[in-house]
């Protein structure tokens, strides 16, 4: 039983620090990704926050239409 | 078996840790869904459409604007034969240029305005390239109006950034003439920009009933206002479906859902085009993400709901023709966007 908790722990573990990794490259790719007619910018960037991707969201930093503010 | 063990934990511990929360609060209940299957109109290859975001046809003229155009904003096409007539609108920092619109407003004698938030201007376009366009520059109390409806003649409606109050009239000179109605009031104290930024809404108007719809892009709450009566109709949502949003250095930043993207008032009924896409999911996924709703929300006039559209592909904006009960969508995912679909009121 015991065996079995710890290779659970183990196997959460993995789970978890494979997530963070996917998610680690993924966010290092945004200026990469293509969203058919979206095209992938950072807009707005300013000494708040950013923008990122062209879409239909008002940049409050800059007036852009974006598809998400940071 | 040991290995299988291994396996099924390391998958259960990944799915676990993968999972977000789908911000799509049931704050509305329609009595029904109704799918809708819509059928393309076809564009020649002259006209390239990079995120059409409004549409209108007016006497067999369908007028499409395109808010991240390279050239025009707004295209015209014979809604026939799908064939482009004409663009309006070019995009440039001249005087009469436009650095983006926000809408179409086609009035009586079939012209054309728009609103060029940027030089914070309402502008009636000519079709002939000849003529000039006449400029309505807004009151400089105004701050960031980011959509318009025409009242009258020689009036416009606009919401805007200042959030001291819901909507301003406008006369053809582009002073303010009165404010009418609030922002609802937050849990918390908020600064009225930050509040206005995040209660950021469409709007449609409806002369003959002089009833004003307003539906907020970050969040899921419709507004229904009678202007002749100057007063509140119904507020749809606003518990449940307050936009949500962070305040970074004075701005609003979303943080719940994209709400509604387009509103028309009808005779009968008002519609309003809602997406429902977490922020969380779309900063995560961007490239699962689909920029547009599927479902048209329908109430009657006093604000009930009535039923809801479920639509097979996202649009980003319509135009609702209630007499031949056809709505046009606009896919911004397709590389023919203008799809037109038939519904039915009975």
């Amino acid at each position: 039983m015991k065996k079995y908790l710890m290779l659970l722990t183990c196997c959460v573990a993995i789970g978890i620090a494979m997530n963070v990794s996917l998610q680690f490259r993924f966010d290092s790719d945004k200026s990469e990704i293509t969203l058919g007619n979206i095209e992938a910018l950072a807009q707005g960037e300013s000494g708040s926050g950013n923008c990122w991707f062209r879409a239909s969201v008002d940049c409050p930093y800059s007036g852009d239409k974006v598809l998400y503010v940071e | 078996m040991k290995i299988f063990a291994v396996v099924l934990f390391m998958g259960l511990g990944f799915t676990v840790t993968s999972c977000s929360t789908v911000a799509t609060a049931e704050v509305m209940v329609f009595p029904e869904t109704v799918s809708l299957h819509g059928q393309e109109k076809t564009i020649e290859d002259s006209v390239y459409l990079r995120y059409p975001f409004r549409v209108r046809l007016q006497d067999d003229v369908l007028y499409v604007m395109d808010i991240h155009t390279a050239a025009y904003y707004i295209h015209l096409f014979d809604y026939k034969t799908m064939q482009h007539k004409t663009s309006l609108a070019h995009r440039g920092a001249a005087p009469q240029e436009f650095l983006g619109t926000e809408n179409i407003r086609i009035d009586e004698q079939g012209d054309v305005w728009t609103l060029d938030a940027n030089k914070s201007k309402i502008v009636h376009l000519r079709k002939q390239g000849d003529e000039q366009s006449r400029q309505i520059s807004l009151n400089k109390d105004l701050i960031r109006t980011l959509d318009f409806d025409r009242l009258n003649d020689s009036v416009f409606i606009v919401p805007d950034y200042t959030g001291q109050h819901r909507i301003a009239f406008v006369n053809a000179q582009g002073d303010i003439l009165k404010h009418a109605f609030q922002i609802p009031p937050p849990t918390v104290k908020e600064s009225a920009v930050v509040l206005a930024q995040a209660w950021r809404s469409f709007i449609s108007y409806n002369p003959h009933q002089g009833i004003l719809g307003m539906a907020t892009q970050l969040g899921q709450v419709l507004e229904i206002y009678d202007l002749e009566q100057d007063t509140v109709i119904k507020i749809i949502g606003q518990e449940t479906g307050a936009p949500q949003f962070v305040n970074r250095g004075g701005y609003a930043v979303p943080t719940g859902i994209m709400g509604y993207s387009d509103i028309h008032v009808g005779q009968n009924h008002i519609y309003a085009l809602f997406w429902g896409s977490s922020f969380d999911d779309i900063r995560k996924r961007p490239e699962d993400h689909k920029e547009g709703g599927r479902y048209v929300h329908v109430f009657d006039l006093k604000g009930n709901p009535v039923r809801q559209y479920l639509l097979d592909r996202h649009i980003t904006g319509f135009h609702i023709d209630e007499e031949k009960e056809t709505m046009i969508g606009l896919d911004v995912n397709s590389n023919q966007p203008v799809v037109e679909y038939a519904f039915n009121m009975e």
